[in-house]
């Protein structure tokens, strides 16, 4: 017969219950209830105190299972008909407990606040007609060693509560409270939870405070709890106040100041994992308690123990252990269970708190001890504990103290076991030997106590003590043969199970290797077929292969059918044995219906049989095991080694083949990529040869076109101004000799004729001094104005003959500083001997050497004053071009700089650089700005200055007085030079110009060419008739400098991109 | 022969299943067009491209070909390409000297006009005069 561990446990304890309920009948009957058996009869304030006993009992087992806790209900109910009102409560408060319990247990407390206020309502009437009936004993009976009240005192003396039962009235039972009421709820649940479950936390103790106090006390504690307390956060700071810091620790590490998550309930495994990682810290240190370390096992000690003999000051250090005691591991079964097989020990330590020190000294009565015990630990001096503990210095009091003492430790010590058993049925053998032991041990010592015995004179407790010691002893041997036929009936079981799993890998193993072998002959037969030349090898191959595989096949059904040999055989030997494990089972049952008359020594007998059964069988077990199993390994070694053998010769051989082919494939690729290289190469090589030829055919006839013009151009020039000049020297030596005598008048017109065709160039083709001129409105009817102009013509000519003449000397004279604006003016030798030809031919005309007047000579001065300043704003017009380019670089500036200025504003703390780069920018760009765009209009001015030295061979006419030859021209150039003389198309042999026709301006020269070309001559004025035109021809030309450029970028970034490519390449190889 | 060392060895695995370990046939991959013998196509191009002046005139010494092409995604390079992409002054203006053609054009440009746009100044300079 096996007996559940609930129901074994039951039948001890309420066998226990109907031994003391006899006895009690036993004394009632002395007394009101029932007729005395003996002479002797109890007082009525004995036979109160008996029912307090029970009811003390009662309460103590509520953390017992519950159909106990009602089973002996039940016991009790039947003592007395007078008392059902205490029945009543003990039974209606006892299922509150369970569920509440319950709630703890599940570590859900949210629960709490699902109670209907029916429920409570219900709690607040029993726990009034219990006070009503208890309150005027229990008052003096009350917890050992002090005046703690009860839950109902509290609770019936606080105003809040009745408020509170009123309040809740008012709202709907299934809905859960208002939020405005939730903390007050909260309150009340969880003082009844704590006081239930025989704990008194801080809070408990305020509620007592506020319930003996005045109005002007619970002012105080209102005031104190409500509006003093730290509230960091909603309704858990306002109980933080309530708790002891490490409780606030406690709720801080759990609930991370989330309300909702601490009362949503705190999982058992949480606090278990807080614990280890805290075992440091004394006050956390719940594993080391665990363990057995001495400190810490003296700190639950006192929580659990020492708070019974005891002031609320103790309470608060309880507090926190309360709900490590009570809600993981005493209150709950499933936690405590949790936590013994997390934590192997923890049964241990429940043992060893049983059987602590100060707990024999209790039972021995011997106080003295505790004192010293707690005094040598610093719990407070003995004196005052020993005033604590007997300040009600009684017969009575200590009387009810001892009979406190024994039952709460006979309880705890059943409790403890049965809890034991419960949670500790992995380790039952040993431990609950030496437990079983120990709690005979006590008992009889407590039995043999002669105080014990005088004070529990009429209780029979060595009677209750014996039997219970009997029975324990009696159901842990039962127990302990049930545990070990089980645990021999699993052995097998498991021993049966690891065969069939192994034999079932063994055939897996077997069936997987030859599934990968047939896969492996697969693959080398495929690879045998793709090599036509190799495919009788590889046949004798897979041949040889296969013999091996259909030995190993062979051998794998030999294995197998060993296998099953051996678990046949193992299936005979396991039979046989439970055959006669039943048959000891049977005589073992045998043995227990009868065991009120066989001897201890049949007892003994069965025990030493069973125990040599079970080594007998074990160590057999163990043998066929270990053979079966050192036999089949070998045999698995071997099979493996085979198949390794066979697999390595196979790769072996399928890697030769692949090896072949792969370097046969690999040879046909690169001498196909290598053709395939040549090729390309030939034809790109042919491709850039027919270009290279077309190229050059095609540079070599612009060249020669080129050459041709400019040949052409040269001898045009050269002849035109020959002859121009021809005529001049002619003319002016005419004059000459004309100085001394009065030309005629049409020799006159015909010089001036030339000297104006000359200056206007329409002939000449030299328009430089139309533009010096006519802007000073000097008309020619003016300069053929004698007596106006031939002071001016006179001075100007002498001038300029003296520049002229310093080119010999090469000093400028003093004079011609004066006039040293005028340099720059191109060409001006004709200038020069023009207007000294001028100034002679008039001077040499008689007739007007006496028409100057006064008014003439000013007005000839004010023709040079205008000259000078139209001059100075002449040549800022020639540099047009330029200023018009760097107008453009600035506007491009000034709006990039805007920019700029814009992300710097969106975000002043941005850096230049990520400034830049949110521009897509880099600094280089930025501070290279100026120096490129300089650059590029340096660039560009040499470009338009070769531009025009090209435009100039089209158009001769346009070649001189262009702002970009003042620019191109160095200071070694100054007019007169030869480099001057010769003109601009001498200066195609200077070499910045051949550079930058060479390289830089060869697309911008065809530009120009193509602009120039695509104009009618007769509209294209090149030079500075038309500024704006010009102005528009350098934009132009400026941006395709600028396409070009980038352009050439692009090409440059791809010419860069290649050659990264071609060195990262070249590197890997 | 490999055939004949390779079937020996199988008859000798399906035989006795002790296969002797045959020495693995390693293809030689055919060298590359080769300007001279011993220096492979590229070598120059990298060197250059490399910055390592020395390098080049040790090349070259040794007969590599100054206008060697090399190929990288279907773009014919040469050691002079491949300094002045790099930047490479020195080595494209010694490769220059050397006789190396600059008369090659990337999208139509020049190698004259690109060392400009590198700002390669003296080398722009000393392609026009090559020109």
């Amino acid at each position: 017969m096996r007996l559940n561990k609930i129901q074994l446990l039951s039948f001890v304890l309420i066998t226990g219950g109907c031994t003391f309920t006899s006895s009690v009948e036993k004394g009632a009957t002395k007394t009101q209830f029932r007729k005395p058996s003996s002479q002797e009869s109890l007082d009525p304030e004995q036979t109160l105190q008996k029912h307090f006993f029970a009811l003390r009992l009662l309460f103590d087992f509520e953390k017992s299972p519950l159909s106990l806790v009602a089973a002996l209900v039940e016991k009790i109910d039947g003592v007395s008909n007078d008392n059902s009102q205490i029945l009543e409560f003990i039974r209606i408060e006892s299922a509150l407990v369970s569920r509440l319990g319950k709630a703890v247990s599940r570590g859900t407390w949210k629960v709490l606040p699902r109670l209907t206020s029916q429920d409570f309502k219900t709690i607040a009437a029993l726990a009034k007609r219990a006070h009503d009936l208890v309150d005027p004993q229990i008052g003096t009976l009350g917890w050992v060693g002090h005046s703690q009240p009860t839950i109902t005192e509290r609770w019936l003396f606080d105003d809040r509560t009745k408020w509170i039962l009123n309040d809740l009235d008012s709202k709907d039972d299934v809905n859960p409270p208002p939020s405005d009421n939730r903390f007050r709820f909260y309150m009340f649940a969880y003082s009844i939870l704590e006081e239930m479950q025989g704990l008194a936390p801080a809070l408990a103790h305020k509620f007592y405070e506020l319930a003996s106090s005045n109005d002007e006390k619970k002012a105080d504690f209102e005031k104190t709890v409500f509006s003093e307390l730290p509230r960091p956060k909603g309704e858990l700071a306002r109980w933080e106040g309530y708790f002891t810091p490490v409780t606030r620790e406690f709720l801080a590490k759990f609930v991370k100041d989330d309300t909702d998550a601490y009362w949503n309930g705190i999982a058992a495994e949480n606090a278990i994992d807080w614990f280890n990682k805290n075992a440091n810290t004394e006050n956390s240190g719940a594993r080391q308690s665990f363990l057995g370390i001495e400190p810490l096992r003296e700190y639950y000690l006192k929580a659990t123990d020492m708070h019974r003999a005891s002031q609320v000051e103790y309470h608060r250090d309880k507090g926190f252990l309360s709900h490590l005691s009570s809600v993981f591991f005493v209150r709950t079964q499933i936690g405590s269970l949790k936590l013994e097989l997390a934590h192997p020990g923890a049964g241990k330590f429940i043992y060893d708190l049983v059987r602590s020190y100060s707990m024999i000294a209790l039972i021995n009565t011997q106080f003295e001890k505790v004192y010293d015990y707690y005094a040598s630990r610093g719990w407070g001096k003995g004196q005052e504990l020993q005033t604590i503990v007997f300040k009600t210095d009684t017969k009575n009091e200590i009387r009810n103290l001892h009979l406190q003492t024994l039952s709460g430790v006979i309880q705890n010590l059943w409790a403890s076991l049965a809890q034991f058993h419960t949670q500790t049925e992995f380790a039952y053998t040993d431990l609950t030997k030496v437990y079983v032991d120990d709690i005979s041990r006590l008992t009889r010592e407590m039995l043999e106590n002669p105080f014990l015995q005088k004070e529990t004179k009429g209780l029979s407790v060595e009677h209750i003590a014996s039997l219970h010691l009997s029975l324990a002893e009696l159901s842990a041997t039962q127990t302990l043969m049930t545990k070990r036929i089980t645990m021999v009936g699993d052995q097998v079981a498991v021993l049966t199970e690891n065969l069939a799993q192994f034999r079932k890998e063994v055939l897996a193993e077997l069936a997987a290797t030859e599934s990968r072998l047939s896969q492996q002959v697969a693959a080398v037969s495929q690879q045998v077929t793709g090599v036509s030349g190799q495919v009788a090898g590889v046949s004798d191959q897979v041949a040889g292969v296969s013999g091996q595989v259909n030995s190993v096949a062979e051998q794998n059904k030999d294995l197998r059918q060993r296998v099953e040999e051996i678990q046949t055989q193992l299936g005979k030997q396991s039979q046989e044995l439970q055959n006669r494990i039943a048959e000891n089972q049977n005589k073992l049952d045998g043995l227990m219906t009868d065991y009120k008359v066989e001897s201890e020594e049949q007892i003994q007998k069965i025990k030493s049989e069973l125990a040599d059964d079970r080594d007998k069988f074990k160590g057999f077990l163990n043998q066929q095991a270990l053979e079966q199993q050192i036999a089949l390994t070998e045999q698995l070694a071997l099979v493996a080694k085979t198949l390794k053998e066979t697999r390595d010769e196979l790769n072996f051989g399928a890697q030769v083949v692949q090896d072949e082919l792969t370097a046969g494939a690999q040879q046909v690729g690169d001498e196909l990529r290598a053709g395939a290289r040549d090729l390309k190469k030939e034809s790109l090589d042919f491709v850039r040869r027919v270009e290279t030829r077309v190229l050059e055919e095609e540079m070599g006839r612009q060249n020669d076109q080129y050459n041709r013009q400019m040949e052409e151009y040269l001898v045009t020039v050269r002849e035109q101004e020959s002859s121009e000049y021809i005529d001049f020297v002619e003319n002016i030596s005419a004059c000459a000799q004309m100085e001394s005598r009065a030309l005629t008048q049409s020799q006159f017109d015909n010089c001036f004729s030339f000297l104006k065709n000359r200056i206007s160039g329409k002939n000449s083709g030299i328009d430089y001094p139309l533009r010096a001129v006519s802007p000073l409105n000097i008309s020619f009817e003016t300069l053929k104005s004698p007596l106006r102009n031939l002071s001016f013509w006179s001075e100007m000519g002498e001038s300029w003959a003296s520049t002229a003449g310093a080119k010999t000397s090469g000093k400028w004279p003093r004079r011609a500083k004066k006039f040293d604006k005028y340099r720059d003016l191109p060409n001006p030798q004709v200038f020069v001997e023009a207007t000294r030809a001028l100034s002679k031919l008039l001077r040499s005309h008689p007739k007007f050497a006496t028409q100057v007047d006064e008014n003439g000579w000013n007005e000839v001065k004010n023709q040079i004053a205008r000259f000078r300043d139209l001059s100075r704003e002449l040549r800022s017009v020639n540099s047009a071009p330029i200023l018009a380019a760097l107008d453009e670089l600035k506007t491009h500036e000034a709006s990039f700089f805007e920019e700029l200025n814009s992300v710097y504003n969106q975000n002043p703390k941005i850096e230049l650089r990520d400034a830049l780069k949110k521009l897509k920018i880099s600094p280089r760009t930025l501070f290279g700005q100026n120096v490129g765009e300089i650059s590029s209009l340096r660039a560009y001015a040499e470009s338009y200055a070769a531009c025009l030295g090209l435009a100039s061979v089209t158009f001769p006419n346009s070649r001189f007085f262009d702002p970009m030859f003042s620019f191109y021209w160095s200071d070694n150039r100054r007019p007169g030079t030869d480099a001057w003389l010769l003109g601009p198309a001498k200066n195609f042999s200077d070499p910045t110009i051949r550079r930058l026709n060479g390289e830089t301006t060869q697309a911008l020269r065809s530009y120009v060419q193509a602009q120039i070309s695509a104009q009618p001559e007769e509209e294209f004025v090149f030079g500075l008739n038309d500024v704006g035109q010009d102005v528009e021809v350098s934009r132009l030309v400026v941006e395709k400098f600028r396409t070009e450029k980038a352009k050439i970028g692009e090409a440059l970034n791809f010419l860069k991109t290649s050659s990264k490519s071609f060195l990262a390449n070249a590197r890997k190889k | 022969m490999k055939k004949i060392i390779y079937l020996s060895a199988l008859v000798s695995l399906g035989a006795c299943m002790k296969y002797t370990p045959v020495k693995k046939v390693v293809v030689v991959e055919p060298p590359r067009t080769q300007a001279k013998p011993g220096i492979p196509v590229g070598e120059l191009s990298l060197t250059a491209g490399l910055g390592d002046l020395e390098g080049v005139k040790k090349l070259l010494a040794e007969g590599a070909d100054l206008n060697e092409s090399v190929e990288v995604d279907g773009v014919i390079l040469n050691p002079l390409m491949v300094a002045l992409a790099e930047g490479k002054e020195d080595v494209a203006k010694f490769l220059v000297a050397k006789g190396a053609r600059g008369d090659a054009t990337v999208q139509g440009y020049s190698l004259g006009e690109l060392a400009l746009e590198s700002e390669l100044n003296s080398l722009a300079e000393l392609l026009a005069s090559k020109k």
